[in-house]
């Protein structure tokens, strides 16, 4: 039980750790897609919201070129599969409500 | 064998761990003194006050209203105006709470950790943010000066009456007329800006000043984004791409017969600017002297004044802080933020500036609850660049800590020189959207 108990201990720390670095990488995006994945009436789109396969699946094309783009074939090439995975959620899980 | 109590007692434990980060943010009543609120500053504070509502932040800025210098050079040719580039600051202000004086830092007494203003006013800091932009060398150009740079050969560099004096003069520049733009020395504010002044004036020449001409002179053999420059100029202005860049240019770059209109002299080919003479309205350079009815002087920079006068600035007059939280390596308690600050691989940039706020504002964050920051934060680096309205393309990186100094991660940080025309048209959409996305995610 004990061991149990320190195990999830341990895990949760490390998520935590995991889940602000995932904060501070989503944040580098804010620049173009908004403050929280959120922009107003633009022609870079907002992120809050994104179903978290289609953000994993849009980065997977962007590497290969599948999908054209400007900057964001170079983004997606210096981030790992994990990081991308994360972010991925991270925006899932923004409410994409309107702009205040 | 576990008793129940004790697992409550752990589990207890267990849960106040995952809620202490917010819990004992919100709880901090620490007092935060900003000096300078561009977007490192403006970035900083924002972000700081989501993550710790509680943290009293005072902002201490001289000019009621920030003038972006990003995209100001759109002003030179009409494309937007002056106050276009002036931003508020009711957000900060209302939506965040943080206290906007508008002063001037002018001491610090770092034992007692207080600042004092230009009205008399001492603000005490638990963490002082320093974040001051740039300061012109103008008299490193010998011959030239702040005053000849407001009257006669205005620089625009940091935005304001200088870049409506040089635009007013770039567009009653007689007919034929040359504009030179004397290029700075790394490291400097925006390394693609004075090669996109350029392509942009020659664009404005094409409809205003047909026989107008751009040169630049160099202290450098190379710049940022380069070869994309070089492409842009050989499409769009005639210019011809020496030999040595030609390397992986695509098929349908042309040589031209007549010259174009973009000269871009390297340090090479002797383009190092030594003086300004105001009189004759001529740059001598190490290959000669050059005659032009506009001279636009980008002088070499270093640390805002208040950085230096502080203490914070190294031998370059740079300030050299830790990566993670940007701490000064002089002064205890003091943090420098943008373009001031020793960054590595980073260029300064605005949008550098802003992840780099972010990354601090989160170690301090944890710092005032007595936590460790975050040891591997991110940042980030987006430069979109023209070469005509309709011709963009851009420089960008991700960066992460690597031996305690900044590093790039791996991966092509520049617009292939093959892009289509419809990904360069998109370049400069977004080159476009991003002053709006960007402005909002720093002040509002």
């Amino acid at each position: 039980m004990k061991k149990v108990i320190t195990l999830t201990f341990a895990l949760m720390a490390t998520i935590t750790q995991a889940d602000e670095r995932t904060e501070i990488m989503a944040n580098n995006c804010a620049g173009c897609h908004g403050t929280d994945g959120i922009v107003g009436n633009s022609a870079l789109i907002g992120l809050a919201g994104l179903d978290a396969d289609l953000f994993i699946q849009t980065m997977k094309d962007f590497k290969t070129n599948e999908r054209p783009s400007t900057i964001m074939r170079n983004v997606a090439l210096a981030l790992s599969d994990e990081e991308i995975a994360a972010m991925a959620n991270y925006f899932e899980a923004l409410p994409a409500g309107e702009k205040q | 064998m576990i008793s129940r109590r004790e697992f409550l007692s752990m589990a207890a434990a267990f849960s106040s761990v995952a809620v202490l980060p917010t819990s004992a943010l919100a709880a901090s009543k620490a007092k935060i003194v900003v000096i300078g609120g561009g977007v490192g500053g403006a970035t900083f504070a924002k972000y700081l006050k989501r993550k710790a509502p509680d943290v009293q932040i005072t902002m201490i800025e001289q000019n009621p209203i920030y003038i972006r210098p990003y995209g100001s050079s759109e002003v030179l040719t009409g494309h937007i105006d002056m106050s276009d580039l002036e931003v508020n600051y009711d957000a900060l202000r209302n939506k965040y709470g943080v206290n906007i004086v508008i002063d001037r830092a002018i001491g610090l007494d770092a034992n007692r950790q207080v600042v004092k203003t230009a009205t008399g006013t001492e603000y005490a800091y638990d963490r002082l943010i320093v974040s001051p932009g740039i300061e012109l060398n103008y008299e490193k150009i010998e011959g030239y000066s702040k005053k000849l740079a407001e009257t006669k050969a205005p620089s625009g560099w940091i935005p304001g009456s200088q870049t409506s004096l040089l635009r007013d003069q770039i567009q009653t520049m007689r007919q034929g007329g040359t504009m030179l733009i004397v290029a700075p020395p790394n490291p400097y504010r925006c390394p693609p800006g004075p090669y996109e002044r350029g392509a942009l004036v020659a664009e404005w020449m094409q409809k205003h000043n047909p026989t107008g001409k751009v040169i630049i002179t160099d202290p450098k053999n190379k710049f940022t984004a380069g070869d994309n420059f070089l492409l842009g100029w050989n499409r769009l202005y005639g210019y011809n791409i020496p030999k040595e860049f030609m390397e992986g240019m695509p098929d349908d770059v042309v040589e031209h017969t007549t010259p174009g209109m973009i000269d871009w002299i390297t340090a090479k080919e002797g383009g190092t600017p030594l003086s300004f003479d105001a009189a004759n309205m001529s740059v001598e350079t190490e290959s000669g002297r050059i005659k032009a009815d506009v001279i636009n002087i980008v002088p070499p920079m270093k640390a805002g004044e208040i950085a230096q006068q502080f203490g914070l600035t190294n031998e370059q007059g740079w300030c050299p802080v830790n990566r993670v939280t940007f701490e000064s390596q002089k002064i205890a308690n003091v943090h420098v933020l943008g373009d001031a600050s020793i960054a590595d691989a980073m260029p300064k940039s605005g949008f550098a500036a802003n992840t780099q706020a972010k990354v601090a504002a989160y170690a301090i964050a944890h710092l005032l609850a007595g936590r460790e920051p975050e040891q591997n934060p991110a940042f980030e680096n987006t430069c979109y660049a023209l070469a005509g309205s309709d011709y963009g393309f851009f420089v960008s990186a991700i960066y992460e800590l690597k031996d305690g100094k900044i590093a790039k991660k791996q991966a092509p940080g520049l617009q292939d020189l093959t892009a289509s025309e419809a990904q360069r048209r998109l370049s400069a959409v977004y080159q476009q959207a991003w002053m709006g996305t960007f402005t909002e995610d720093c002040f509002a």
